[in-house]
């Protein structure tokens, strides 16, 4: 069951008998709380997208010339790293329905083959019309694998998106907040040191939880070796 | 079984694992690659082997009056086997004289650019007033010939090479060498230096193979 806000706003809170929440709005806290969410999932798609990774479909175009904006849908796209074809009207050359769609570089656009397509402000561009070259035959849908970051948490009732066990990702960093705010700094750095240890068993989480899965060397978990000795 | 882009690179990406950056290993730049390495086995080939890729031309009539600004021929790399075929059907080999030098004997012709010149066996440069001809004729008679097509640039994953099967093996350890290169500092060199001598034996191996294709016959007992 994911928490409310209002579970980590009390968290926070009992974490010190020192801490005061009138000394923060709440609507201060909810912002706190929405960015520390979001800072969590970037984290986690920096190290692995596919921790938190989610896929959906984009809106349908009209035109063929038209892009697809991720920002409207499906929204939440905070890493893009994949896209395959989701539907087609009429037939384009060489494209079926589940195809890779390759995600290039406007700047280097050769580094890839057809078809292709590049993001650009949060808009994913097809390439040299490779997906359709008139508005009868062309891709209208995308399918987009990405690592998601969660919505705005707008009211203290409104359950988070990270799961239960990463809660501390976001009750510590409030429980700072409310140590700085009142100006208690020798509790900060103890504070710190316990995000810092919650942190790397949050990396650790990312890297390892799908070891199962067999990877090239470069993306292969880097669970340490146990030392020699 | 025809050698397509699509099966060398994902064979070359297994032959490299489990040292394969898939970020840094660009599809574009392996076709590229292959565009320079299908050039090589096809040149290979041209040179020692030519039997094994060329195509039949289309045969050329031969016209006594357009003998002295020549034929043109399918535009090609190289061109081989050129035989004057009589009226009655019967092949002569046509001798290819290098630019400047004669010929040491007739039927013969050169090669300039994309177009056959026959050499008037009379040594008359064609002039009409002059007699019959042995050769180009121009009575039913015609010039034959093979040719080898400079290969096309690989720009698609599905396009089919024109080397041969059994360049296989060399191209596909080309590309993991490409793709190890292009993998970074992560892959041993120890890794690289064995692909490299891999490709440099493979290399020779089919170099040697390609001209003992047919007439194999056993060594025991030399």
């Amino acid at each position: 069951m994911a928490r409310t806000a209002q579970q980590i706003i009390d968290r926070s809170i009992q974490r010190s008998a020192l801490n005061n929440p009138d000394l923060v709005p709440t609507a201060q806290l909810l912002q706190y709380i929405t960015l520390s969410e979001r800072q969590a999932y970037m984290r986690a798609s920096r190290i692995n997208p596919d921790y938190f990774g989610k896929d959906a479909v984009t809106a349908t175009r009209a035109a063929f010339t038209d892009s697809w904006d991720l920002a409207a849908t499906p929204g939440d796209v905070g890493v893009l790293t994949r896209a395959e074809v989701q539907t087609i009207v009429g037939s384009v050359s060489g494209v079926a329905a589940g195809d890779k769609v390759k995600l290039i570089g406007l700047r280097w656009p050769e580094i890839d083959v057809a078809p292709r397509a590049y993001v650009r402000g949060r808009k994913i561009f097809v390439y040299a019309n490779e997906l359709g070259a008139n508005s009868s035959n062309m891709v209208t849908v995308l399918k987009v694998y990405y690592s998601p970051v969660p919505a705005t948490v707008a009211v203290t009732t409104q359950s988070l998106t990270i799961p239960d066990e990463w809660t501390d990702m976001v009750a510590v960093p409030l429980s700072r907040l409310l140590a700085f705010r009142d100006r208690r700094l020798d509790e900060i750095a103890g504070i710190d040191e316990e995000f810092k240890m919650i942190g790397q068993l949050f990396d650790e989480s990312c890297l390892a939880f799908d070891h199962g899965v067999r990877r090239p060397i470069s993306a292969v978990p880097a669970v340490q070796a146990p030392a020699k000795g | 079984m025809a050698l397509t882009p699509l099966n060398l690179i994902e064979d070359a990406k297994l032959g490299a694992w489990p040292f394969v950056r898939d970020e840094f290993v660009s599809p574009g730049a392996l076709l590229r690659q292959l565009t320079s390495l299908d050039r090589e086995v096809v040149t290979l080939f041209a040179t020692q082997a030519p039997e094994r890729i060329s195509a039949q031309g289309t045969d050329i009539p031969i016209v006594a009056g357009t003998n002295g600004t020549g034929y043109a021929l399918t535009a090609a790399k190289s061109y081989t086997d050129f035989r004057y075929v009589d009226s009655s059907g019967i092949p002569v080999e046509i001798e290819i004289a290098s630019e400047g030098d004669l010929p040491s004997k007739h039927p013969a012709g050169r090669v300039v650019g994309s177009t056959f010149y026959p050499i008037d066996p009379t040594d008359r440069e064609w002039s009409a007033t002059f007699g019959n001809r042995a050769f180009y004729i121009g009575d039913g008679d015609k010039v034959r010939y093979r040719y080898i097509l400079e290969p096309v640039r690989v720009t698609s994953m599905s396009q089919t090479l024109a080397s041969p099967d059994e360049a296989e093996s060399y191209l596909r350890e080309s590309l993991v060498l490409g793709i190890l290169l292009a993998s970074g500092e992560g892959v041993p060199q120890e890794r690289i230096a064995r692909a490299a001598q891999l490709v440099n034996q493979l290399r020779k191996d089919l170099n040697h193979e390609m001209t003992k294709r047919a007439g194999v016959s056993a060594r025991f007992g030399e």
